[in-house]
Parts: C-alpha cells; sequence; structure tokens
C-alpha cells in the first residue's frame, strides 16, 4: 500500500516532463520555422539575381512588317532588363578593367583601361574575344566625339540610367553593332583574388618585359613559360611599355583569359570552384560589377568547357589596317577606326560562328582541351 | 518468463509475487506499448518538423518574393522620379540628347509617369525625330506564349512571331529550334531567319542603328543575296559610318563625306555635314583662304546653326572681302579739314566692308538637324566607300 503511490507520482513526473519536453520541442519548432521564415524571407527579397540595368534601348518592330517598314514612326523600346539566358542563344559580355591611375586620385567616375567583348555560342559551340583599344575616337551618345574609354566614366558622372556600363555598351554596339546583354567591370584587386583562388596561371611570356605588380616590387620577365600569381598576372596583363603598346596589352590579356581557361578545365576545378561558388561571388562580388546572375555565371562557365580551343576565335583592333593614328588640334593623339577593315574582324569573330546560317556543324565530339 | 510475461495475473494467483518481482514485469509490458507509442511519436514529431519548416521556407519565399517586388518597384519609383527630373534639367540646358535618354528610360519603367511622354514628344520634336505615337510600352499588346511542346508549333510560334513583326522573337525561337534539331525543316527555318534577320535589320537602320542594322543584314547575307533595297540601304549606312570615323580628326574629308550624303538628308547627314564644314573652316581661317574658309562657314550656318564660331566667320568675311575687293581707286584729298581742336581727320576711303559681313543670323531656314523623320526609300543615295586608309 505504502508503495502503490509512488509508480503514480513517477508517472505524473514522467508524464509532467513528457508534456514539457513536448512544449518545448514545439516551441522550438515553432521559433525555428519562424526564424526559417524570416531568413528565406530576407534571402529572397535581398537577392535579386541580377546587377545594374543595362539601359539598352532597341528598336521596336513596326507592326506593318516586311511589306512597307517605313509606314509607320520608329517607336523607341527600352528593355528593363537583360534576357535571362537560356543557355540556347549566342551570349555576348563586356568585359571592363577601370583605369588604376584614376582610382588612385580618387576621381569619382574612372575611364574603362581595357574593354574586351567575349562571345559564345552554345548551339555551334564556339567562342570568341575582341578587343577594343582605349584610344579609339568615336561617338559617344549624347557626348559627341572622344575617347572610347571615356563611355563609361561620362554614364557614371552624368548619372545616366544604367550608368557606366550602359553607355559603354551602346558605344561599343554602335561600333561593332553585336548586341551586348551583358557586361562585367572587373576591379583590379578581385582579379587578382580570383587567379589565387585558381592557384594561379600559366603564361608564356613570348618578350622581356619588366612588370609592376601593385604593392610590390618590379621586376623582369624573361622569355618563357610563367606559373604567375594573381599580383603577377595582372601586371602581365596591364603593362603598356613594351613593343605594341596598347594592342600587346590587348593580346596579352586575351592570353591571361585563356590561361584561366587552362587552369580552371585543366585541373579539372570546375566543379570544386562550382561547389564554391556561392562563397566564390561573395568574396568577389564587391570588386565585380555585373548584371549576370550567379546561375548564369556557373552555366557560361560550364559551357565554356565544352568548346574546343580551336572553336574560340580572337582577335584585336590594331594596326595597319583596323586603325589610323591621328593628332587632334588640341594635341591629343587618338586612333581612328576604319569601319570595313574592322567589319572583317567582325564578321570572323561573331558572324562566321553564328547559329544563324544555312546550316550548322555539329557539336564537337571533346570539350575543352588545354 | 514468456508466459509470465503475457499472464502476470494468473502468475499473481498462484504464485504471490512481492512488488520487487513484479517491477521489472509491468515496465517491460508497458515499454513495449511505450516503445511502440514513441516510435509513432517519433514519426509523428519528424513529419511535423518536415512539414513546418517546409510550410515556413514556403511562406518565406513567397513573402520574400512579394517584398523584393515591392522593394524593386519602390526603386524603380525613385529612379524613375530622379532620371525625369534630370531629364527636365538637361532639357531646359539644351541637352536633347541626354533628355531622350532619360525620358525614354523613365517610361520604360513607369509608361503612365505623368509628364514623361510630352516631355519626350517635345525632346523627339526637338531632335527633328519620328514621334511616338503611344507610350512606348503602354500599348503593348502581351504577346503570346510560345509553345515548345513540339518542334512544329515551335515552328509554328515562330511564325506568329514573325507575323506579328516581331523579329526578335522570331528569331529567338528559331534558335531554340535550330539548337534542338538542325535539320528540322532546314529550308523553311532558313527563309524565315533569313527574312526575320533581314527585316530587323533593316528596322534598326531606319531607326538609325546604322551598324546593328549592318551586323543583322550581314547575318542574313549568310542565307543568300540581299534584295536591291536592302544593299542599298547597307551601302548608305557604311557610307554614312566610314564618313562618321573622320569626323573631328579630319574635318576636311568629315565635310566632304557628309556633303555626299547630305543630298539625301537621312540620318542627321545635313547636320554633321554643317558641324563637320565649320570645324574645318576654322582650320582654314587660321591659314591664308579666308574665302573657302568664309564658305564652309556659310555651310556650317546653313545645315548646323549658329554656335560660338561667329566672330571668327565675322573675322574671315572680312579678310576674304579684303582679299577680293577690288583695289581701291586712291582718293586724293586735296585738303586735310583742320578742326577746330586741330585733330587732322582723314576722309572716309571707301570699302567693301559693310556689304560683306555677316549677319548673325543664320543664313539657312532651319538651324537643327534637318533629319527626315521617314526617309523614302527612292531617296536613298549609293555612294561608293573609298578605299580604306588608316
Amino acid at each position: 500500500m505504502d508503495n502503490r503511490p509512488k509508480p503514480k507520482r513517477k508517472k505524473k513526473f514522467a508524464d509532467r516532463l513528457v508534456w514539457i519536453v513536448g512544449a518545448a520541442f514545439t516551441v522550438s519548432l515553432i521559433l525555428a520555422a519562424v526564424v526559417t521564415h524570416l531568413v528565406v524571407r530576407d534571402l529572397t527579397a535581398s537577392y535579386t539575381g541580377v546587377g545594374l540595368n543595362p539601359f539598352r534601348p532597341q528598336a521596336q518592330s513596326t507592326p506593318d512588317g516586311l511589306q512597307d517598314p517605313l509606314a509607320t514612326p520608329t517607336l523607341i523600346k527600352i528593355e528593363n532588363t537583360p534576357q535571362p539566358w537560356d543557355g540556347k542563344n549566342r551570349v555576348t559580355i563586356l568585359i571592363m578593367g577601370l583605369d588604376y591611375r584614376d582610382w588612385l586620385v580618387d576621381r569619382s567616375a574612372p575611364r574603362s583601361d581595357s574593354m574586351l567583348v567575349v562571345t559564345l555560342d552554345p548551339i555551334t559551340y564556339k567562342a570568341g574575344m575582341f578587343s577594343i583599344p582605349r584610344d579609339l575616337w568615336v561617338e559617344i551618345p549624347g557626348f559627341g566625339y572622344n575617347r572610347i574609354n571615356t563611355a563609361y566614366m561620362f554614364g557614371e558622372a552624368y548619372d545616366l540610367p544604367g550608368g557606366g556600363p550602359a553607355l559603354a555598351i551602346r558605344t561599343v554596339e554602335n561600333l561593332i553593332g553585336v548586341p551586348i546583354p551583358y557586361y562585367a567591370v572587373i576591379d583590379f584587386t578581385a582579379f587578382e583574388r580570383v587567379i589565387d583562388e585558381i592557384g594561379g596561371i600559366d603564361v608564356l611570356v613570348k618578350e622581356r618585359m619588366k612588370i609592376g605588380p601593385i604593392g610590390e616590387l618590379a621586376h623582369w620577365l624573361e622569355a618563357k613559360p610563367y606559373h604567375l600569381n594573381g599580383a603577377d598576372a595582372l601586371a602581365y596583363a596591364r603593362v603598356r611599355k613594351i613593343a605594341g603598346g596598347d594592342f600587346g596589352r590587348a593580346e596579352r590579356q586575351q592570353q591571361v583569359v585563356l590561361a584561366v581557361l587552362d587552369r580552371v578545365v585543366g585541373f579539372d576545378m570546375l566543379p570544386t570552384l562550382i561547389s564554391r561558388a556561392p562563397a566564390l561571388y561573395q568574396e568577389i562580388a564587391s570588386g565585380v560589377r555585373t548584371n549576370l546572375s550567379l546561375e548564369q555565371i556557373i552555366s557560361l562557365a560550364w559551357t565554356s568547357t565544352k568548346v574546343p580551343k580551336s572553336n574560340i576565335l580572337s582577335g584585336v583592333i590594331e594596326p595597319p589596317t583596323m586603325v589610323g593614328f591621328y593628332t587632334r588640334p588640341d594635341g591629343a593623339q587618338v586612333l581612328r577606326f576604319v569601319p570595313d577593315q574592322i567589319r572583317i574582324l567582325r564578321d570572323q569573330i561573331f558572324v562566321e560562328t553564328s547559329a544563324f546560317g544555312p546550316e550548322i556543324a555539329p557539336p564537337p565530339s571533346e570539350g575543352y582541351r588545354p | 518468463m514468456d508466459s509470465n510475461d503475457s499472464t502476470p495475473k494468473t502468475q499473481a494467483v498462484t504464485q504471490p509475487a512481492t512488488v520487487e518481482e513484479t517491477q521489472p514485469i509491468r515496465p517491460a509490458q508497458g515499454h513495449s506499448r511505450k516503445g511502440w507509442f514513441n516510435r509513432r511519436w517519433w514519426v509523428v514529431m519528424i513529419l511535423s518538423v518536415i512539414v513546418i519548416m517546409s510550410l515556413a521556407v514556403a511562406t518565406g519565399y513567397s513573402s520574400g518574393l512579394t517584398r523584393r517586388s515591392q522593394i524593386l518597384v519602390e526603386e524603380a519609383a525613385q529612379i524613375a522620379q530622379q532620371q525625369f527630373d534630370r531629364g527636365v534639367e538637361e532639357l531646359l540646358a539644351g541637352n536633347l540628347d541626354l533628355a531622350r535618354q532619360r525620358f525614354e528610360y523613365v517610361l520604360s519603367l513607369d509608361p503612365q509617369f505623368p509628364g514623361a511622354t510630352e516631355f519626350l514628344e517635345e525632346v523627339l520634336a526637338g531632335l527633328n525625330q519620328p514621334t511616338i505615337t503611344p507610350s512606348p510600352q503602354a500599348s503593348a499588346t502581351p504577346t503570346e506564349t510560345p509553345d515548345f511542346s513540339s518542334f512544329e508549333t515551335t515552328f509554328t510560334s515562330a511564325q506568329s512571331a514573325f507575323g506579328r513583326s516581331d523579329w526578335t522573337t522570331a528569331l529567338d525561337i528559331l534558335l531554340r529550334l535550330r539548337g534542338s534539331d538542325p535539320d528540322f525543316r532546314l529550308v523553311e527555318v532558313n527563309q524565315l531567319m533569313a527574312a526575320a534577320l533581314r527585316n530587323r535589320g533593316m528596322d534598326e537602320l531606319f531607326a538609325g542603328d546604322l551598324e546593328q542594322g549592318i551586323y543583322d543584314l550581314t547575318l542574313a547575307e549568310r542565307f543568300g543575296p540581299l534584295d536591291a533595297q536592302a544593299a542599298s540601304w547597307r551601302r548608305s549606312a557604311e557610307f554614312f559610318i566610314f564618313a562618321n570615323s573622320y569626323f573631328g580628326l579630319d574635318p576636311a574629308l568629315a565635310s566632304e563625306y557628309f556633303g555626299q550624303i547630305c543630298v539625301s538628308n537621312i540620318w542627321g547627314a545635313c547636320f554633321k555635314y554643317g558641324q563637320a564644314a565649320r570645324e574645318y573652316a576654322g582650320l582654314l581661317a587660321e591659314g591664308d583662304d579666308p574665302c573657302a574658309a568664309q564658305n564652309y562657314f556659310t555651310i556650317g550656318y546653313d545645315y548646323a546653326g549658329v554656335d560660338t564660331s561667329e566672330p571668327t566667320a565675322t573675322h574671315v568675311a572680312m579678310r576674304c572681302a579684303t582679299a577680293t575687293a577690288p583695289t581701291p581707286t586712291p582718293t586724293i584729298t586735296e585738303t586735310p579739314t583742320i578742326t577746330a581742336t586741330g585733330i587732322i581727320v582723314d576722309t572716309p576711303t571707301p570699302t567693301a566692308i559693310a556689304t560683306a559681313t555677316p549677319t548673325s543670323t543664320p543664313m539657312g531656314p532651319n538651324p537643327t538637324p534637318t533629319l527626315t523623320s521617314t526617309p523614302t526609300q527612292t531617296s536613298t543615295p549609293t555612294p561608293t566607300v573609298p578605299t580604306s586608309a588608316p
């Protein structure tokens, strides 16, 4: 008799414990759900996927169409955001590096130091790179005539819709005629970090040159193969004061791009990099301004590995045929573009590799091989 | 033990058991039930965690999407207002091209933005550009979603887009089709691609996007020769760009080439002709041919209106008049007039300055760019682009 209440108390206690644990669990679950809800909500709200509006006006087709395209006034349609890349259409990106000297003197609106148009056609598995010299004398929409590297600066300084990238894109589109929906403005620091992240790149230095990595002592590179870290690779891509000047520099920049691809594909780093993509993206986000989303960057990187190296064409707008040297009355030395010669290069890289053609070659049996 | 476990009451009758003996038995029996019970509870708990957390993620995502769209709308409204204000400033400052860019952008964000359409029309009128009929996107009819369920329906979607003169959509669909099956209806797809590229290229040329139009026509040419109209317009565009490449670098050539295109009066060629001529006149004015400079200044006024070079033009005109004036017959003043103060005043000699001095009124009828809004097809010039020289 004395012992009978004991199990009851224990049972009561156990039941109470169960209820307490259950209640605690329920409360924890509700709290976790609320926190999850808030985190997911904030993440979703803050992730826009794309950067700035590229502000690309497009001529809208007239409703009457084929028979009489002049019958109605031309309407101008503005494209708010770039069309999402579906992995099928050709993708073209204007890659710009900003002028380091402008950063040094703390100018609010820097000029673009280098301009490289990169294109990739996922149907024909062909790609191309097209470098534009910064002293090219062109018409900048709304700002008269000037060097092409000032387009970015004007767009930023005058707070145009889409800023510097939008005006730079429009200017380059007017020069080569190719639609450019995407851009990437790369800060030198981010460039260095990316190169370091992939463990450096291998380049064949073609002539002896002195490079001055930022924050390091200048040193010489001999004409031989090198494995360069981020700082040296940047200095190598930027050096101008050797034979070839800007044009040789453009070629070296293309060489560096290919070296990055060699490294990523050759060492089979892409899966690793993709798995670390969000962290990498965050890390370099401060140094790269782009309207490409993370998914698009990953998709592009993946597609680029399927393009054989022999299908990657490259070209530089350079003398003697494509530009002429002129000195303006104010003493400025600039380059006149020779349109029909530039068109020949443009056609080699963009037209002859396009899926817009009577027929397309079957996909290559193997992808990129360093 | 098994029988004991299963029949505890029987066991209690035959052989009284102590509490200690029964203790392990009852919990064992209870444990068995509780174990089953607990397992069920565990399943319920895990399921409830999954369900509740999934609900949290789903509602969070949905709520985030709503919030994101709200943020975007607010940002767009803010940006639109900023750009509208800047556009008005540009308009007042006479920077019509920049004002146009800003107002077009505002309308792209909000087709109903108050005042933007009116200001854009004012700007376009100032630029002598085609005016917009409706607001750019307000009247846009919703386009049907392309049906990609089969190659045949995809092709039909492309034809439908082509029928709507939506060349870009038609080309996108055809590209998708080609990417999926390069051999599907090869001839028809090629024909549609070529026509869409050609038409888009022509539209771009008419809109003033010359190099873009040339690019599309070049793509269209991969399928076969261009028709005469397209080829002619492309040649004109190439010549315009060729002339433009000399602007600011070689004003003599720029004015010469733009002068040829000005005959057709397309793409603002006459305005550029006037500007280039004026720049060339400025160079000539520094030399020893003031009359040639005066001629080019006159062209500049005719086609590009008045600007800050007017004093130079006046000076050049005076020099030209002096240089070309007939040798003045020496007038012999027999006796100088002696004034009361004793200062000798020469009698005026004849000069031609008064009649040769240009007035500040522009000599041309229209100081604004004289771009014809819709150039007619018959007016297409077909100049030959000179051999390229850097």
